[in-house]
């Protein structure tokens, strides 16, 4: 007999009076697996991670954690999204709190609560109360509960935001190492750049899961076209035609191609540009990510940020 | 670990402790001090602890379940009657420690001697065990700080009037009821403590009821709890 799964959901369905909600949908998670949800806002990612960690109930379909029927809170970490502490207690007292209630003795509590406070590098704000954290501080003391007692799945809502670089970093460490010690973790996230790290990444839309599999697979045969945007001065519209580039859009001011190889192409883009009297001030170059997979698995769009544009 | 808990929290939200301990204080001064007719003065007492444990049961459980906190504890896979027990205990001692200013102030401005003081104590813990299990009642039934506050007023002024405080000793059933409620014992004692007449206070009932209530509150842990955190989704 293998391991049990960490979580095994068929026809699983949480559905508001709105109808947005997630499901129904099948969905397996084995030990020392890290799994990520992705999808634009309002596909259904914290609802899914809500019913999976039983704050929400499961409408139609079953599921099981960790091999229980119900779940099975103890062995279970989770970090919401918006996490909420002890305010009147200091952090360190506040993990203590949720690894002690969740069965750890003083001691190994202690030691766990320590460990994972200087993983996630909360040492300076430890012994301060809750209240006065930042946003960053209240989701790492969130992840040191979630961690702290050596559950044997986790449930993350998105894990990196409000987190700085070196935190970031330090919390894939964390997830990694959980891994490989045979735990699994499912985060639910818009942070690709994390999710790519993951072994396995899971779209939803508008509740359903559309795609799966392992990034590397995934952006191999979905997203494999690169962007390239150019900002220009010009009297007019330049004329682009690039072979192996499709233009997507043309102004006098911004020119963006997808190309299956942006090198091969940025020469030819610039030999055209100078030809034409064009006045390049930039030229960004993004490479596929998911964001691609996604959109040339669903024709749906999923947002970026102004600062993520090429 | 929950009474604890509870007791951390209470005691590093200062400015709040104090505040619980003083209002009451000041509530009971002007009667105490300033000659309010004894049996006006047993009956304003009886309703003020009567709130007291209700309130201050109700309005912070309706909080925490808002803030999601409460369920974060009860998903922490201790058992929902510990949690609900312990939370029973620490906030009905809390009670008991934040009146005892008033207490004092009542027992001394009367005179009273020692045994009538320590049968009102018993009595006011007794009332605030109950009142306390009504408040987790109350927030259950309620969606917010704001319904929770309505629900105890009825429910209070309700459990004070079946404990006879407000009516004339009446026979049956409802002189039944009122016998194992304990808000009238507590009338009773304040009564004798302030040296007017009237029923004898039975310490043993009003405890035994208010046990018999909490204990059959924490029984149903289960549902309760369930009911709580309906319509939280954190």
């Amino acid at each position: 007999m293998g391991p049990v799964a960490a979580l095994q959901a068929r026809g699983l369905e949480h559905r508001w009076r709105s109808g947005h909600g997630v499901g129904p949908l099948d969905l397996d998670v084995v030990p020392a697996e890290a799994v990520g949800i992705l999808g634009p806002n309002g596909a259904g990612k914290s609802t899914l991670l809500r019913v999976l960690s039983g704050v929400l109930p499961a409408r139609r379909g079953s599921l099981r954690v960790l091999g229980a029927d119900t779940v099975p809170f103890s062995r279970l970490g989770c970090a919401a999204d918006a996490p909420v502490h002890f305010d009147e207690l200091t952090g360190r007292e506040n993990a203590l709190f949720f690894a002690r209630a969740t069965g750890l003795g003083t001691g190994a509590a202690r030691d766990a609560v320590d460990r994972f406070i200087r993983r996630l590098r909360l040492e300076d704000a430890a012994d301060r109360p809750a209240g006065e954290y930042s946003l960053g501080m209240r989701r790492k003391l969130a992840l040191v509960e979630a961690f702290a007692h050596g559950p044997a799945l986790v449930l993350l809502d998105e894990p990196t935001l409000g987190l700085d670089a070196a935190s970031q970093e330090a919390l894939l460490g964390v997830i990694r190492e959980h891994v490989v010690a045979k735990g699994a973790v499912v985060a639910a996230t818009n942070d690709l750049a994390a999710a790519a790290r993951f072994d396995r990444v899971v779209f939803l839309h508008e509740g359903r899961i559309v795609l799966a599999g392992r990034p590397a697979d995934l952006l191999g045969r979905h997203g494999g076209h690169a962007t390239i945007r150019a900002r220009i001065r010009s009297a007019r519209p330049p004329v682009i035609a690039i072979d192996g580039a499709d233009v997507t859009e043309t102004t006098a001011h911004r020119v963006e191609l997808r190309a299956a190889r942006a090198a091969a192409v940025l020469p030819a883009l610039c030999a055209a540009l100078a030809e034409q009297g064009v006045v390049v001030e930039e030229i960004r170059v993004r490479e596929p990510d998911l964001r691609d997979v996604f959109r040339e698995a669903t024709g749906a769009t999923w947002e970026f940020r102004e600062e993520d544009r090429p | 670990m929950i009474f604890a808990l509870e007791w951390r929290i209470a005691l590093r939200a200062r400015r709040l402790f104090l505040l619980n301990a003083g209002i009451p204080l000041l509530l009971v001064a002007p009667l105490a001090l300033g000659g309010a007719p004894d049996v006006h003065a047993a009956v304003v007492y009886t309703v003020l602890f009567a709130f007291f444990g209700t309130f201050g049961s109700a309005i912070p459980l309706v909080r925490d379940v808002d803030s999601g906190l409460f369920g974060r504890i009860v998903r922490t896979g201790l058992p929902t009657r510990r949690v609900l027990a312990e939370r029973l205990a620490a906030h009905t001692l809390l009670d008991v420690l934040q009146l005892l200013p008033g207490l004092v102030l009542i027992l001394a401005a009367a005179g009273t001697g020692a045994g009538a003081a320590l049968r009102t104590l018993l009595a006011a813990l007794a009332v605030l065990l109950a009142a306390n299990t009504l408040g987790i009642w109350v927030a259950s039934a309620g969606r917010s700080i704001a319904e929770a506050a309505l629900f105890a007023t009825i429910l209070s002024l309700f459990g004070l009037h079946l404990g006879g405080v407000f009516r004339a000793p009446a026979g049956g059933v409802l002189a039944g009821i009122a016998h194992v409620l304990p808000f009238g014992h507590l009338h009773a004692a304040m009564r004798e403590a302030l040296g007017i007449g009237g029923a004898e206070a039975s310490i043993g009932v009003a405890l035994a009821g208010a046990l018999v209530a909490s204990g059959a509150t924490v029984a149903l842990a289960e549902p309760l709890v369930r009911r709580l955190t309906r319509h939280t989704a954190r």
